[in-house]
C-alpha cells in the first residue's frame, strides 16, 4: 500500500488520532510537514527523495499531539524513536510507525544525497507497525569512508583542530536551530536557558559558542543516532554532525554501545556495568 | 538622485575602494558559507552574478549579534560604571541587495522610537551601503510584495545598475553616497540620465513571487487573533528561530550581564520571539506558551503590529526565512493563504 | 554618548523585609545632580540592576511627592532578585528610568478613589496612594482594600496601620480564607469577594487595582457588575520586560508596548488588547 492509503485507513479506522507525514513544499526541493486529522487530509501525503525531515520530533511532548500518533518513518528516523522509547518520552503503543523504504534523501536539486545516506544500513526501517511497499536490501559501502570527515579532523594537530573549530563556531549566531530540530533535545528547560546559575553564556562570542556546542555534544553522547538534522538545519553550515559522530565513536570504543538499536538497552551515560573501564578513577 | 558612469568593472571598483584605504565588507566565502565579512583583497569577494543573496543579512553591522553596551568593575569593592565605547570606524558594505538595504530605513524607526539607540545610530552613520541591483531571483524572493523592486534604491547610499551593454552605473541615493562618490571622481563620471537601462531588472521583477494583497492581509490579521488557523500553522513550527536571526528586519534583543572576577560587561544580544522562554514571566506564567502563539506573534508583528505603529511592513521580501526554514513553513504561503481562504471571524 | 542602556548608580539607604520573600529598598542616587533633578510620576517603573547578574523590572513604589529618594519593592523569584536580596545597606545598584506611562492622577481630582490591591501588587498602588494622601484635599473619599494570601504576606505592614488609623481613609484589609492568625482583626475572604461586600458606588469614582492576574480578573468583573464603566477602572499591567525602551520586542501585547504605552491601562484599553499577556 502507498503511504497515503495507509494513513487514510488509519484515520478512518481511528487506529490513530493524527498522522504526521510529508506534503509538497512551496519551493523546489523542499517538503512540508502535514499533520492530518481526517482521512480526507491524508490524500495530501507524499513520499519522495526530498523528504529529509526527521518527523520523530513531533512525538516529543512539547507538540502535544493527541495519541496514538501515526508517523511516517524512515530508517534513520526509526532509530530516534528507539531512543525516545528508551528514555520514556513516548510509549511504543502511542506511536503507530508507518515504515518507509528509503534509498536516500537530498536537499539539492542535482540529486546529490545527504552525507548520511551514503552510509545507511537501514534502507528499510528496523522498527515499524506497517511497512509501505516491499523491503529493500542494503547497499554496501566502504566503512572506512564513513568516518573520513572525522578522521580528517582527528589527524590534524591539536592547534589546527582548535583553529578549525573556533572558525566554525565564529559563524554560530546561537539560534538554537540545532537544538530545536533534534528530537532528543526535549528538555523542558535547556541548560543554556538556566540562569541560576548561568552555566552557559548566552552571548554569541567565542566562549559562549564553544560552551554551547560542547555541552550539547556531551548531552547527546551515547544518545545521538546520527539523523543529521542538526547539521542540516544549521544555516551557517557548521559541521555539527562531526561533534556527535566523535562522541558516538568514543562511546562505542569505551562501552561497545550503539544508539538507536535496542529499545530495552540503557544508554551508557545513564547506566553502569561492572566491566566498565575504570583506570582513570584514582 | 545623481547618476554616475562607473569607469571600471565591479571587481576593480572594490579594488579601488580597498586601495584608497576604505574598510570594505563584501560577500565572501568563509568556512563554506557565503557571508558578509570584512575583506582585505578583491580576490576574496564573490561576484554578484554568483549569488542571489548571502546567508545572513547585513543587519549585524548596525545591530551586532552580541554587543557590549555598558562596562562595570569593582575596584576595592567600589563599583565603577562606564559606557562601553564601541570601536566604530567608517566602513563600506558592497554587494548588498535592495532587500537588505531597504531593511534599514524600516528598523531605523524602532531603534529611534522614543529613545535613540546611540550604538545603532553610530554604526549607521559610519556605514556606507553600496547596493547591487538583482539580475536574478530565486523561488523564495518576494520583494515586490512589500514595496521594493530588484532595482530599488531604498536605504542604499549608492545603487549599482547596468545598462544594456553591461556597464555599471552608480545612483547616489543619499548624502553619504554623494560624499563617497566625491572621493572617487577619478572612476565615476556624472551623467544626466541612464537611457539604456538593462531590461534584466524588469525581467527579474517578473520572476519573483506574485505581489501579496497587503490590505487584505492586514484586514484579516486585524480581526483574526483568535482564529483556529494559527493552531495549524504553528503546529509544524520547530521554534528554531532561523527565520528571526536571518531576517534583515527582525530586531528583538536580550540584555545580559557577564562578569568575570571583578570586571563585567552588559551586552545586547540577538533574541527571538520564537524562543519558548521569550515571554516567560518569573511567576512561571507564559502568555505565549505554545509554538502556535509564538508563530502568530511573528506573522502579526511583521504584517500588522509594526504597520500599526510605524506605517511600515516589517519585511523586505528577501526570502531568507523561506530558504532556511527546516520545515518549509513559508510565511508568504501563510499570509496569502489567509486571503485566499477568506477565513474570518 | 547618550547611552540609553546605562543606569544611574543608587545606594541602598534603607531596606525592609515586607514578607519572607519580598523586600523594599530605599535608594538614593549617588550623583547629586541626578538626585536633585530626578522626578517621576506614580505608576512608572524602572530597570534595577544587580551588576553582574542583570536587570529586573519593578515599579517605583514611593510617591513622587517625596523627593530625594525612591523606593522599590520586589519579590525574590530569580537570578537578579536573589542577588538584590543579598545586598545590604550601603551597597550600590543601578537604576534606569523612569519608564512607561503613569496613573492619570489629574483625572482623579474631585473623585472618590477606590484602591484595590493584592499581595505584591500593592507596590505600584502605594506610590499613588501616598501621592494622593499627600494631596488629600484634591480628592473626595478614599477607600483602600488590600488583601494577601496570609497575614505574613501583607506588604507595608506599618503603613497599613497608618492608613487604618487615618480618619480620612476607609481602610479594609483581608486575608484569604485560612490565612488569618490568632490576632487578625481584619476581614477573611478573597479580595474580589470583600470588594462586593464593600460595594463601592460608581458615581464620580475611579477604581485603581493591581495584583495577581486572577485577582484582577475577578475584580474587574465585580467592578463592572457594581456599575463601574471601563474607563473608570485603572490597572497596571505586568509583562515580561527587558529594555523598558520600546525596542527589544519582549513586552508587546498586540501592537502595544507595555513599557511605552503602559504599564497603566484602563479596563477599557485592556479589553481591546488581544489575549497575549
Amino acid at each position: 500500500m502507498t503511504p497515503n492509503q495507509i494513513a487514510k485507513e488509519l484515520l478512518e479506522s481511528k487506529k490513530v488520532s493524527v498522522v504526521v507525514g510529508y506534503s509538497n513544499g512551496s519551493i523546489s526541493g523542499k517538503t512540508q510537514t502535514l499533520i492530518a486529522r481526517t482521512p480526507e487530509q491524508a490524500a495530501k501525503f507524499i513520499f519522495n527523495k526530498y523528504c529529509v525531515n526527521n518527523l520523530a520530533i513531533y512525538l516529543t511532548k512539547v507538540y502535544k499531539l493527541p495519541k496514538p500518533i501515526g508517523l511516517f518513518v524512515k530508517g534513520c528516523d526509526a532509530k530516534t524513536i528507539v531512543g525516545l522509547i528508551q528514555e520514556h518520552q513516548v510509549k511504543r503503543e502511542d506511536v503507530y510507525i508507518i515504515g518507509l523504504n528509503c534509498e536516500g534523501v537530498t536537499e539539492s536539486l542535482n540529486g546529490e544525497l545527504l552525507g548520511k545516506c551514503r552510509f545507511c544500513e537501514v534502507h528499510t526501517p528496523k522498527l515499524f507497525n506497517v511497512l509501505s511497499g516491499e523491503a529493500i536490501s542494503e547497499k554496501p559501502f566502504d566503512v572506512s569512508e564513513k568516518f573520513e570527515r572525522l578522521n580528517q579532523i582527528e589527524e590534524m594537530p591539536v592547534e589546527q583542530r582548535w583553529e578549525f573549530w573556533m572558525k566554525e563556531f565564529d559563524k554560530c549566531v546561537r539560534c538554537y536551530a540545532c537544538r530545536q530540530a533534534c528530537p532528543l533535545c526535549y528538555c523542558e528547560q535547556c541548560i543554556v536557558d538556566k540562569t541560576q546559575p548561568r552555566w552557559i553564556e548566552s552571548s554569541a562570542h567565542a566562549v559562549g559558542n564553544l560552551s554551547w556546542h560542547f555541552i550539547r555534544a556531551f548531552h547527546l553522547a551515547g544518545r545521538c543516532i546520527g539523523c543529521g538534522e542538526c547539521e542540516r538545519v544549521c544555516h551557517q553550515n557548521i559541521p555539527l554532525g562531526l561533534l556527535n559522530m566523535k562522541m558516538a565513536k568514543e562511546i562505542f570504543e569505551l562501552y561497545g554501545y550503539k544508539a538507536g538499536v535496542d529499545a530495552d538497552a540503557k544508554p551508557p551515560l545513564t547506566d553502569y556495568k561492572m566491566e566498565d573501564d575504570q583506570h582513570f578513577i584514582r | 538622485m545623481k547618476i554616475y558612469k562607473l569607469k571600471t568593472g565591479y571587481a576593480e571598483f572594490v579594488n579601488v575602494l580597498l586601495r584608497k584605504g576604505k574598510k570594505v565588507v563584501a560577500p565572501t566565502i568563509y568556512q563554506n558559507t557565503l557571508l558578509f565579512r570584512e575583506i582585505n583583497s578583491v580576490n576574496e569577494i564573490v561576484l554578484p552574478e554568483n549569488y542571489i543573496n548571502t546567508v545572513r543579512s547585513a543587519k549585524e553591522f548596525m545591530f551586532p549579534i552580541t554587543e557590549p553596551v555598558v562596562e562595570f568593575s569593582y575596584k576595592n569593592k567600589e563599583l565603577q560604571l562606564d559606557d562601553y565605547e564601541p570601536e566604530v570606524n567608517e566602513k563600506v558594505i558592497i554587494g548588498l541587495r535592495p532587500c537588505d538595504a531597504a531593511a534599514f530605513p524600516v528598523i531605523d524607526d524602532i531603534f529611534n522610537y522614543e529613545y535613540k539607540d546611540a550604538f545603532y545610530n553610530k554604526r549607521r552613520e559610519e556605514t556606507i551601503l553600496i547596493t547591487i541591483a538583482c539580475e536574478n531571483a530565486d523561488e523564495s524572493c518576494f520583494c515586490t510584495s512589500v514595496g521594493i523592486k530588484p532595482d530599488s534604491a531604498q536605504g542604499s547610499d549608492i545603487l549599482l545598475k547596468k545598462n544594456t551593454a553591461g556597464n555599471y552605473f552608480a545612483y547616489a541615493s543619499s548624502e553619504k553616497g554623494e560624499r563617497l562618490v566625491n572621493q572617487f571622481l577619478d572612476i565615476l563620471e556624472e551623467i544626466i540620465e541612464l537611457v539604456d537601462e538593462n531590461p534584466v531588472y524588469k525581467q527579474t521583477a517578473e520572476k519573483v513571487r506574485t505581489p501579496l494583497e497587503l490590505e487584505k492581509i492586514k484586514d484579516w490579521l486585524d480581526k483574526n487573533f483568535d482564529n483556529p488557523a494559527w493552531d495549524e500553522y504553528g503546529a509544524r513550527c520547530l521554534g528554531c528561530a532561523s527565520c528571526a536571526f536571518l531576517c534583515p528586519t527582525c530586531h528583538c534583543f536580550d540584555i545580559v550581564d557577564e562578569m568575570k572576577y571583578n570586571h563585567g560587561l552588559r551586552r545586547k544580544n540577538w533574541d527571538a520571539c520564537q524562543f519558548p522562554v521569550f515571554t516567560l514571566h518569573s511567576s512561571g506564567h507564559n502568555p505565549r506558551d505554545v509554538q502556535n502563539k509564538r508563530y502568530r506573534q511573528r506573522v502579526m508583528h511583521k504584517f500588522k503590529y509594526y504597520n500599526d505603529r510605524f506605517n511600515k511592513i516589517l519585511c523586505t521580501g528577501c526570502g531568507r526565512c523561506i530558504r532556511a526554514c527546516p520545515v518549509n513553513l513559508d510565511i508568504y504561503q501563510v499570509v496569502s493563504g489567509i486571503t485566499q481562504t477568506g477565513v474570518s471571524k | 554618548m547618550n547611552n540609553i542602556y546605562k543606569p544611574f548608580l543608587a545606594k541602598i539607604e534603607g531596606l525592609n523585609w515586607e514578607t519572607p520573600d519580598t523586600k523594599t529598598f530605599k535608594l538614593k542616587f549617588i550623583d547629586p545632580e541626578v538626585s536633585e533633578k530626578f522626578s517621576f510620576r506614580a505608576g512608572q517603573f524602572g530597570e534595577y540592576s544587580a551588576f553582574g547578574e542583570g536587570e529586573s523590572t519593578f515599579c517605583i513604589s514611593s510617591s513622587p511627592t517625596r523627593t530625594g529618594y525612591i523606593e522599590c519593592s520586589f519579590k525574590v523569584v530569580g537570578k537578579v532578585t536573589s542577588s538584590l536580596n543579598n545586598k545590604d545597606v550601603g551597597d550600590v545598584i543601578g537604576f534606569r528610568g523612569p519608564y512607561g506611562n503613569w496613573f492619570p492622577i489629574e483625572d482623579m481630582f474631585d473623585k472618590n478613589l477606590i484602591f484595590i490591591g493584592g499581595g505584591i501588587g500593592m507596590a505600584p498602588l502605594r506610590s499613588l496612594i501616598w501621592n494622593c494622601l499627600d494631596l488629600r484635599d484634591k480628592f473626595k473619599d478614599i477607600t483602600i482594600l488590600y488583601g494577601a494570601r496570609s497575614v505574613g504576606d501583607l506588604c507595608y505592614k506599618n503603613e497599613l496601620k497608618e492608613w487604618e488609623s487615618r480618619s480620612d481613609v476607609n481602610f479594609v484589609k483581608t486575608v484569604d480564607p485560612g490565612g488569618e492568625d490568632k490576632t487578625w482583626n481584619g476581614k477573611i475572604g478573597f479580595v474580589p469577594t470583600i470588594l462586593n461586600e464593600i460595594s463601592p458606588l460608581p458615581d464620580t469614582a475611579v477604581a485603581i487595582t493591581c495584583g495577581p492576574p486572577i485577582m484582577i480578573k475577578y475584580v474587574l468583573q465585580n467592578l463592572e457588575n457594581l456599575g463601574f464603566k471601563p474607563n473608570q477602572i485603572v490597572t497596571t499591567l505586568e509583562n515580561r520586560m527587558k529594555c523598558g525602551l520600546g525596542k527589544c520586542g519582549r513586552c508587546n501585547v498586540g501592537h502595544t508596548y507595555v513599557c511605552i504605552d503602559g504599564p497603566v491601562f484602563t479596563a477599557g484599553q485592556l479589553a481591546e488588547l488581544p489575549d497575549d499577556f
